[in-house]
Formats: structure tokens, C-alpha cells, sequence
């Protein structure tokens, strides 16, 4: 019983924590990072025209080794004028060149050196073109940038169980997200061999309940590296001198701001799941994905009970938001490089994304191509 | 009658989820006798990989039940590696929920 008083104090004084900490957050300055969100006006249902230059079809080739099962929970980087796609439930890296041929697949299971039994993350590294592959029990293996030559690796100090996903913030600094442990955010020195910092940032009880991200709470922008939180959009940047939390940007949505004081503490996940899709009908939540560019910031967030996608033009300060495009489909937006984002589609739901109102015939043809037994498909979004 | 299945595929999901607390009774790293417990790969050095066994008799590693929605109509629901004895995820229960959203969406 009184550990059960004990456990209520510690998680009472970790939301209430938090909720300073995002109090903290709207006070921004207001007019250079607040951006004012009013679903009553915004132009709902744009033209594909009105954000694209143009929408292209890239059929993956399929073969025996080359099929993607499940487009949840893939990790996507153009790396060279390739493709890699890790599919983490299938524990390999698959590498497609630009016109979708199968490369290889990069597939390193098993209890040997440079081997592993999971695989939650990768990245080839901006710095010096070296893949990283990064197991959930904090390993990380660092091979040459095919992924050939195993090179070395490190291990996060066993204190840390389980983590997520990582970035690489500058040549020596790894920052890992860990949805399980006390914090959320762990800097770790690879020169040092050692975690030089950590934060916590978003109460433990929402990692597993809709009110987070969809696969990673970090995106790039240029040589910034972000932080977002999934339940309220508030966009960090991770300062790579000092590891703190930077307010970058914050979706202001009047009276239809997500506020985490509402939310009952320790539930369920399926409880949550339920409180989610009732108040995602009338209040802006469940911020899944973040973009930016030098002319746009984009983000999908819940409202209405669909999956909306925002579009903030940075130079005009103009807005737009969609669930179905005015063409009648509508947008699955997984992975940006530089202008143009990307979506990973099994054929069986080509519908629901594409029509030949989207893309020009000769792709529309590429699609018509495909079967129920093909591999997923790109849909390649080039960015106005 | 879609959303009627969905509510009561869903009641049962929240009955059996509530009523098998699955928690684990052993910590992992109990390695037969002989062997050692590496907590680098979280394996015995033999090569055999670390189970804890939970409350309901089932044997799994240490993995959560997350919801993980990315595209809005692929499985959301799935088990999620958290490295903690207490955490077992019953993949039934995973496949179950992902059915219930099927069932409920448009």
C-alpha cells in the first residue's frame, strides 16, 4: 500500500514536472515561433498542385529477397542514389537504387562480431559515411558504408535496458531516444566512451499510447538536429554544445490545444487508445511526424479523427491542412531528403493514395503493372 | 454493425488485458549452470538467447505492447523491446487489436 502512495507521488511529481516544462514551452516568442493554427479558416482539402511540383510512382523489384512485409515500422535514408529501407520486423536493411532495382540486402543476424539479433535503427552518417546499424539493447555496429566491412562498436553502459532510436548530432556525439528508461534522451560520447548527458522530457506513461510520435521523435534540418513532442507538437532544437532542449516551434491551436494536465494518469493502452480517438475529434493531438525544409514546416497531427498533414510556408507564413487532397486521395508522407518526401505503399492500398488525377499517365501505367503478389512501391513527392 | 463488433472486440480485448497481468517472476540472466550471463547482448556466451517466464506460464523476451501508428491503416499495435523483466507482450493481444481497428475504421 505504501509503495503504491510512493509510486502515485513520483509519477504525480514527474507529470507535474512536465507540465512546467511545457508551460514553459508556449511561452515562446510569440510571432517568430508561435504559429497560429485556426482550424475554422485554414484551407482544408488543397490540390495536389497547390504542394507538389510533381508525384512519381517507383515500383520496388520484386524477388525472392527483395519483398518488404510490412510497411510499419520501416527507417528509410537516400544514401549514394540509393535506397536504404530497414525494416525493423524483419531485422534487414534492404538497398533499392533510385529506379527501385534491387541492390542487396544487408542482413547481419546471428551472435558474431558485427552481428546482431535485433535491429531498431540505422543511419549512414553524414560525418564520415560509415553505416550504423543500433540494436534496442544499446549496441551500436559501425560498418564501411556498404555495409560490407565491419569496423567497431560501442555499447551504451548497462544502466540503459532498451533504446529506440538515435541520430548522430555532431562527429563525436550520439543522441538515443529510449521510450522505457528514466530519461528520455541520453548524449553519448563516443570518444569518452561514456553518457555526458541525459533528459527527461516527456511523462514515461505516454510512450506507449497514441499521444507520442510515429517512429522517431528527432528529423534534421539541415545541420540542426530536432526533438519533437508527440502529444502537443512543441519542436525543440538539441543544442550540440551545451545537449539542452532549444523551443523552436510551437502549433498554437487556440482552444483546441492538446493540454496533458486532462489527461488520467497510468492508464491502460487501450484506455488510452480510447481516450485518444474521443478527444482527437475536437482537439489537435498525436503530432506523429515532423518536417522541415528551407520553405516549409510539415507535420501530421490528429484532429477530426483523421490523420491531417500541415503545411506551414516559412517565407509567406501561410497554412494549409489535409486528410483527402481535392483530387480524392490521400497523403501518406513517411520520409523527407532534402525537397521531396517519400512513402512506402503495398499495392493492395495503391487506391487509397494515388489515382491518375496525381501522377501522369506513364507512372499511373507503372502502377496499373503491379500485382497483389509485388513488392511496395514508392510514392516520391517533390515539394513546390 | 462494424462499430458494434469493434466495441465488443474490443470490451474483450480490456477483459482479458485487465485480468492476465503478465508479470515476470524471474529476472533475465539466469543462465544453466556453468555459463555466464552477458549483459552486453543480453544472452547466455553460449549463443542461447535470454527468456523470462511470466505470470501466465509464457515465456517471451522483454518487449511492450506500444501503439506505433505511422500511415493510419497499417498495424498500429505491436511489441516494443523495453529490456525490463516486468514487460511481456503478448503478440495474440497485439494481432487482436490491430483486427479491432481494422473493423473500426472507414
Amino acid at each position: 500500500m505504501r509503495n503504491r502512495q510512493y509510486n502515485f507521488l513520483i509519477t504525480l511529481f514527474t507529470v507535474l514536472s512536465s507540465i512546467s516544462c511545457i508551460d514553459d514551452a508556449r511561452d515562446f516568442d510569440r510571432g517568430k515561433n508561435v504559429i497560429g493554427v485556426d482550424l475554422d479558416t485554414i484551407q482544408f482539402q488543397p490540390s495536389i498542385n497547390d504542394l507538389f511540383e510533381k508525384v512519381e510512382i517507383i515500383p520496388l523489384e520484386t524477388r525472392k529477397e527483395s519483398i518488404i512485409e510490412s510497411a510499419s515500422r520501416l527507417k528509410h535514408q537516400v544514401y549514394n542514389d540509393k535506397h536504404y529501407i530497414l525494416s525493423v520486423k524483419q531485422n534487414k536493411l534492404f538497398v533499392f537504387d533510385r529506379k527501385g532495382n534491387f541492390v542487396k540486402t544487408i542482413d547481419k543476424i546471428g551472435n558474431g562480431p558485427g552481428e546482431y539479433r535485433m535491429i531498431y535503427d540505422f543511419e549512414i552518417s553524414r560525418f564520415d559515411g560509415k553505416l550504423h546499424l543500433m540494436t534496442p539493447y544499446g549496441r551500436m555496429l559501425i560498418y564501411d558504408s556498404e555495409g560490407d566491412k565491419f569496423i567497431e562498436s560501442f555499447h551504451l553502459p548497462d544502466s540503459i535496458r532498451a533504446v529506440h532510436q538515435f541520430k548522430i548530432l555532431n562527429e563525436d556525439i550520439y543522441v538515443f531516444n529510449s521510450d522505457s528508461e528514466k530519461s528520455d534522451l541520453y548524449f553519448y560520447s563516443k570518444s569518452k566512451n561514456t553518457i555526458v548527458s541525459s533528459l527527461s522530457v516527456m511523462p514515461n506513461f505516454l510512450t506507449s499510447t497514441p499521444f507520442k510520435y510515429a517512429r522517431t521523435p528527432f528529423y534534421y534540418y539541415k545541420d540542426s538536429l530536432r526533438y519533437f513532442m508527440g502529444y502537443d507538437g512543441t519542436v525543440f532544437n538539441i543544442n550540440p554544445q551545451n545537449y539542452s532542449l532549444e523551443k523552436r516551434y510551437f502549433l498554437d491551436f487556440g482552444k483546441r490545444n492538446f493540454m496533458l494536465e486532462n489527461l488520467p494518469l497510468n492508464e491502460s493502452v487501450v484506455y488510452y487508445f480510447e481516450h485518444y480517438k474521443s478527444i482527437s475529434n475536437k482537439i489537435a493531438t498525436g503530432f506523429a511526424i515532423y518536417f522541415e525544409t528551407d520553405k516549409y514546416l510539415i507535420s501530421r497531427y490528429s484532429y477530426n479523427n483523421n490523420h491531417n498533414y500541415l503545411f506551414y510556408n516559412k517565407s509567406n507564413k501561410t497554412l494549409m491542412t489535409a486528410f483527402k487532397l481535392k483530387e480524392g486521395i490521400q497523403l501518406s508522407l513517411n520520409f523527407l531528403e532534402k525537397d521531396t518526401l517519400y512513402s512506402f505503399i503495398p499495392v493492395e492500398f495503391a487506391h487509397l493514395y494515388v489515382n491518375d488525377k496525381v501522377v501522369s499517365q506513364e507512372n499511373f501505367n507503372r502502377l496499373q503493372m503491379l500485382s497483389s503478389d509485388s513488392n511496395m512501391f514508392i510514392i516520391k513527392y517533390v515539394l513546390k | 454493425m462494424k462499430k458494434t463488433l469493434s466495441a465488443i472486440l474490443l470490451s474483450f480485448i480490456i477483459f482479458v488485458a485487465n485480468s492476465s497481468s503478465t508479470k515476470a517472476q524471474s529476472l533475465p540472466g539466469s543462465c544453466p549452470d556453468g555459463l555466464v550471463w552477458d549483459p552486453d547482448i543480453f544472452m547466455c556466451v553460449t549463443g542461447d538467447p535470454a527468456i523470462i517466464t511470466c505470470d501466465s506460464g509464457s515465456s517471451g523476451y522483454c518487449f511492450e505492447l506500444r501503439f506505433d501508428d505511422e500511415n493510419n491503416l497499417y498495424c498500429p499495435w505491436d511489441c516494443f523491446w523495453t529490456g525490463k523483466a516486468n514487460d511481456y507482450c503478448n503478440r495474440f493481444y497485439a494481432v487482436l487489436l490491430n483486427l479491432c481497428i481494422s473493423l473500426g475504421s472507414d
